[in-house]
């Protein structure tokens, strides 16, 4: 356990300057978008001296007063720019933190595994870093609402804006809803999955690193292709229940089945090569 | 331990940043609203369920209104909303028990309630018939039927795919019944709007007969605008058909007549005529049952109704009306009729007011109105960002 937490840390060590790095550039740019977008349309009523256009109503803002959700609407992509940016880094990172090991400075995957305990904790350091920088991109994005909020009500005068649910900020802008869905179950499921499919990647990240070329690599495309296949048909057909034979409990089981056993070999899969076959 | 503070601080702020989340996304409520009985049998409001949106948040949140009050489709589970698009949540009660009693058989059949058109269940034969149109060539198709039969007794199952039909109409196809009288298997089905047809098989799924309930050759109305609609007896050896007949020009109903055609002897008898006179802003509503039938029209003020015993030959009976007014709203939104009761959902300001009425006798059954449950102080604030259009009435327990 020890090892695991100590290779855990270490993981999340190498990764903080990014971490924050990206933190620092959603923060910056979320912000000053918030701050563009309230003060110039707070600009731009101001320069309108139109009482009816100062409260001109619309069906999304019917009290026509200014609200954060509503600033939130307008910036769309300048908002979700920074977020996909992290989404691409983490994504890329997913194929860092293993590689990074064969191929940089010395022979650091030497090292680690010839580390006294099981190599699983290699594998499960890594995946516990991974999920520690995605929650934790996540939490900062709910800190950062919260203080943009206050922001936008510092940047508006009281007389002219209208506060917002907090549902109704995350919902007017695309990105978020999906980020950050509303209802819990909601969330473990899409997590849920995003694990998974993490999970088959490590799989056939180690299933090339374990094999010469080219037939590692034939192996891990392989793999991914019909895990991908076998997760893509059991999610967008049988649970879209176009399988009418199927009664739903049936569906259901099947579908976690499908994506439980993807998980579970994965896992299995992963840990075996670690142990038994990967070289350096 | 102060080694790992960047690790758990990292983790403490992730847990601690969704679970506040979360926890602030519990205690989020909506308002909650519910259909609240102002007079009469609180029985049958418990059946009825208003449907529509809340319009209070940024973007419109659905809901349901009961008397158990309001169910926002965003606080459904995702399980739940799978349910429902798989239908099974909203499963017909019979048809989950057809599920229950032959597991096997009624595996892949479709399970939502108007799937019942497709089954016939008596002592000896579980009988499910679908049917499709297939394109043949250029404004010709087959109407080809797919017939599964369950031997009650022995367990036997048979299957036949039987061509039955060669037409011009693109549309439907829908199977509206099936009966088994004797060894004959009637299937009644709908090709496009304005034609029905009994197609008669014997027990080894070929076709004996076709009898054309209506059409353009014979049937019960020739020529003009009509559509026609079609209510399966509940003893499984007859049909009513609604014959609404319309304005060739402003499409607006001026003719209901309603038949019956009878499986047993192929005999169709015309039971009543209703004239209409819908006018522009006028909504007609038409109900049969085995006893009786009643068309029933209405605008945003006045409901008015004419029900008929379906055994036929009697007079046209006088048109009964009500008024908005009188019923507790100022404004009928929409009108639903069942078991000879006449279900208003109206507005009254910025109040949902439903009304049933008694067709036979006029009388009020029930009226109800939509409250805000909780803060009385927000009321008429919350109320007029309710927007329900829909009403749904359950069916009476225990009736079929």
């Amino acid at each position: 356990m020890s090892d695991y937490l100590k290779l855990t840390h270490m993981e999340i060590r190498r990764f903080r300057h990014v971490l924050f790095g990206l933190m620092a550039v959603t923060a910056a740019v979320q912000i000053l978008a918030v701050i563009a977008a309230a003060t110039s349309e707070l600009a731009r009523r101001r320069q309108m001296h139109n009482i009816e256009y100062l409260h001109g109503q619309s069906a999304l803002f019917p009290s026509g007063k200014m609200t954060f959700a509503e600033t939130m609407f307008r910036i769309q992509t300048w908002y979700a720019a920074p977020i996909l940016l992290c989404i691409a880094a983490l994504l890329l990172y997913v194929f860092i933190i293993w590689y990074r090991d064969w191929f940089g400075k010395g022979t650091f995957i030497y090292r680690l595994l010839m580390l006294p305990g099981p190599r699983s904790h290699l594998y499960w350091a890594k995946l516990s870093a991974i999920l520690v920088f995605i929650f934790t991109l996540l939490s900062f994005q709910l800190l950062l609402l919260v203080l943009q909020d206050a922001l936008f009500r510092l940047i508006v005068p009281g007389d002219l804006r209208a506060p917002s649910h907090f549902s109704d900020v995350i919902s007017a802008n695309r990105a978020l809803p999906v980020l950050l869905p509303a209802s819990p179950d909601q969330f473990l499921v899409s997590y849920g999955m995003g694990i998974v499919a993490l999970l088959v990647v490590f799989a056939a990240i180690l299933l090339e690193r374990s094999y010469r070329p080219p037939y590692g690599i034939i192996l891990a495309a392989g793999y991914l292709s019909v895990c991908g296949a076998a997760l893509a048909f059991a999610t967008f057909k049988l649970l879209a229940g176009y399988y009418r034979w199927l009664y739903p409990g049936e569906m259901l089981v099947l579908v976690v089945a499908v994506w439980g056993v993807t998980a579970a070999l994965s896992v299995w899969l992963g840990n075996r090569l670690l142990a038994k076959k990967v070289s350096v | 331990m102060k080694r790992y503070l960047l690790s758990i601080v990292l983790v403490l702020f992730a847990v601690a940043g969704i679970g506040s989340y979360y926890a602030y996304g519990a205690s989020d409520r909506l308002p909650e609203f519910r259909l609240a009985a102002v007079q009469g049998d609180g029985a049958i409001g418990d059946r009825i369920r208003l449907s529509g949106s809340y319009g209070g948040r940024m973007f419109s949140q659905f809901l349901a209104v009961s008397a158990q009050g309001s169910d926002y489709d965003r606080d459904r589970s995702i399980f739940h909303k799978w349910r429902e698009r798989v239908r099974l949540a909203d499963a017909d009660p019979e048809i989950a028990a057809l599920i229950r009693e032959h597991r096997r058989f009624m595996r892949g059949k479709p399970r939502y309630a108007w799937a019942l058109n497709n089954l016939h269940k008596d002592r000896e034969w579980l009988i499910f018939a679908d049917a499709k149109l297939y394109q043949r060539g250029p404004s010709a198709w087959d109407l080809a039927a797919t017939i599964e039969m369950l031997s009650l007794s022995g367990g036997e199952v048979r299957r036949y795919d039987v061509l039955l039909d060669q037409t011009s109409a693109a549309a439907g196809g829908y199977v509206q019944d099936v009966a088994r009288i004797g060894e004959k298997l009637h299937l009644i089905i709908q090709i496009g709007y304005d034609r029905y047809a009994d197609y008669i098989l014997d027990m080894n799924g070929r076709l004996i007969e076709k009898v054309i309930l209506s059409g353009e050759e014979d049937g019960p109305e020739n020529g003009g605008g009509r559509y026609i609609t079609a209510f399966p007896s509940s003893s499984g050896d007859a049909l009513a058909m609604a014959v609404t007949k319309t304005d060739p020009e402003t499409g607006a109903a001026r003719k209901i007549s309603f038949h019956r055609y009878h499986y047993a002897s192929g005999s169709i008898s015309k039971l009543a005529e209703i004239p209409i006179d819908q006018k522009e802003g006028e909504k007609v509503a038409v109900y049969a049952a085995d006893d009786q039938f009643a068309v029933l029209i209405h605008d945003e003020q006045t409901a008015r109704w004419r029900l008929l015993p379906a055994r036929g030959g009697t007079s046209l009976p006088p048109e009964q009306s009500a008024k908005a007014g009188s019923l507790g709203g100022k404004e009928i939104k929409t009108a639903y009729v069942a078991d000879g009761i006449a279900f208003l959902l109206m507005k009254n300001g910025s109040r949902h007011v439903v009304a049933a009425i008694d067709l036979s006798s006029g009388a009020l059954l029930y009226s109800g109105r939509v409250e805000l449950a909780g803060a009385a102080a927000h009321e008429e604030e919350e109320l007029a960002l309710l927007r329900l259009n829909n009403l749904y009435v359950a069916p009476r327990e225990g009736s079929d």
